[in-house]
């Protein structure tokens, strides 16, 4: 499920970074889940993903006055997230292993089967899914997850993400050709 | 039998997948399915597919929100009992085993994991900027898209910087703290100082707001110059070192409180720092352009406030695409 986004962002940052306890919850109660899901798909690790998406949170509400984002407080802890998960792997000298180990690791493709009561044709077309973007960069896989999963707009990914909003539109656009034979049948 | 629809182009259906397509065009990809033989569950799997491990990955977003608040709370603490604390053992107990821990929520919760010889990485990404406790009570403050690693070893405490840092350190005489950035080497003698070294600087600036500190070059390791508070030593490519007496450090030090300060920098370097300092993509229309001088202070800013002044005093135009600023030369006069 999407992150709710049933609160004004802009609003709940400006109340947040004024020091507004109730905003700290709202964004963490609505990014939590998601940004923990995140982490674990970098860092392979839930315990870990849990402890630096909580620092992310901490650290930002002590340096809440110097917190700048050119989208939304969502981008801008995707990006925290990312960068700290990134620094976590390094930290365990195995960050260049990680974009290949995103790609290969045999946990995230069956990690999200669809349940035993799904027809047969769910679970073929659902693996099929799966090998497709499997197939693809690191780079154009979280793209397409932060892009129909959580349902961001360009601007925010390419924060999150730290790349251009044109770098945005290319990587989906390779992750939509990975799909469409399987649209398209 | 009716013709084939029209297969959407990628963004028309990267807009259906995320959900933002207007009403006319999620029909028409919902015609193009139905013709191919699928409905919409297949757009609800792609979704589920693009997901990550949500679906497995259970977490108590209650518990963490309530451990988080401990932790806001004990830091809060702490930094009240530090503030209290540093101005009596400041001046008198260089290796008083006191540990101050401000906003150190990165180092608190690692050290013990990672041990306190092991090279530790921080960084910041840009329009970030980051207080850390380290781990042997000095205090650095990283200017945004800087990267440290620090190792506090057993004979000397080394910091190696990509970037820009500011350093209070805890003196100890049987532990030189150094840092090395590039081909340049700035060691305490018990003090406050500034190393800065982004690629694209044409040197290594070593500013101190106090205390004294020793510079060193690659190629002149034997000679040491000896930096005193006000000073600003300058390692060029070649290592020799030039230092300036007249310069005021705050231009240096004034980003760790928030200022932005320029003096008598060009247009291209300034747009850099904004860059970094604000996270955003800010070029220069032209050579004639960036290479324009010009000093300002800015005590509390913000980035169209910036531009907008940098525009004005150098009669540049602001134009905007997407995450991109370009301050180009206003033909009109």
């Amino acid at each position: 499920m999407p992150a709710p986004t049933a609160f004004d962002p802009r609003a709940t940052l400006d109340r947040f970074k004024a020091g507004d306890h109730q905003a700290f919850d709202t964004l963490y109660r609505a990014h939590h889940p998601g940004l923990c899901a995140f982490a674990n798909s970098i860092v392979r690790d839930h315990a870990s993903a849990e402890d630096l998406v909580q620092d992310v949170f901490v650290t930002l509400w002590a340096n809440r006055q110097s917190l700048t984002t050119l989208t939304t407080p969502r981008a801008y802890l995707y990006a925290a997230v990312r960068n700290r998960a990134l620094n976590h792997l390094r930290r365990q000298s195995v960050g260049d292993a990680w974009q290949e180990s995103e790609t290969r690791d045999p946990e995230s493709a069956s990690s999200t089967q669809p349940s035993a009561d799904d027809d047969l044709d769910a679970r073929e077309l659902h693996q099929q899914l799966q090998a497709a973007l499997a197939g693809l960069s690191p780079r154009s896989k979280v793209a397409a997850t932060l892009r129909w999963y959580e349902q961001m707009t360009y601007a925010e990914i390419a924060e999150a993400m730290g790349i251009s909003e044109k770098s945005v539109e290319n990587q989906l656009s390779r992750a939509i050709k990975a799909l469409r034979t399987i649209l398209d049948p | 039998m009716t013709p084939k629809p029209k297969a959407p182009d990628d963004l028309a259906l990267d807009r259906f997948l995320a959900d933002k397509s207007t009403a006319e065009e999620a029909a028409a990809v919902r015609a193009w399915l139905d013709a191919s033989g699928r409905d919409e569950g297949v757009l609800e799997a792609v979704r589920r597919a693009a997901s990550y491990d949500a679906e497995s990955f259970r977490t108590n977003t209650e518990t963490s929100l309530a451990q988080a608040h401990r932790r806001i709370e004990a830091e809060h603490q702490a930094r009240t009992a530090a503030r209290f604390r540093a101005s009596r053992w400041v001046p008198i107990l260089a290796a008083a085993a006191v540990v101050v821990v401000i906003a150190g929520s990165v180092i608190s919760s690692y050290t013990s994991r990672v041990g306190e010889m092991a090279a530790t990485p921080f960084q910041t990404s840009r329009g970030e900027r980051r207080t850390f406790a380290l781990t042997d009570g000095s205090l650095m403050i990283l200017a945004p898209q800087s990267r440290v690693r620090f190792v506090d070893g057993r004979r000397e405490r080394r910091v190696e910087l990509d970037g820009e840092a500011f350093f209070r350190v805890k003196h100890e005489g049987s532990r030189p703290f150094t840092v090395v950035a590039r081909n340049a080497t700035a060691t305490d003698i018990g003090t406050e100082f500034v190393v800065r070294s982004y690629p694209g600087d044409p040197s290594v600036d070593i500013a101190v707001a106090d205390g004294v500190v020793a510079v060193s070059s690659e190629n002149r390791r034997n000679t040491s110059t000896i930096l005193q508070k006000g000073e600003v030593a300058r390692v060029d490519a070649s290592g020799s070192t030039s230092v300036r007496h007249d310069l005021d450090a705050s231009a240096y030090t004034g980003w760790t409180t928030g200022r932005l300060i320029f003096r008598d920098a060009t247009l291209a370097s300034i747009t850099a720092d904004l860059s970094r300092w604000f996270n955003a993509d800010i070029a220069v229309g032209d050579d004639r352009l960036a290479q324009q001088r010009l000093s300002a202070v800015y005590d509390k800013p913000t980035l169209d406030g910036v531009l907008a002044a940098l525009a004005a005093t150098t009669g540049a135009r602001i134009e905007r695409s997407g995450n991109t600023v370009r301050l180009v030369r206003d033909k009109s006069p």
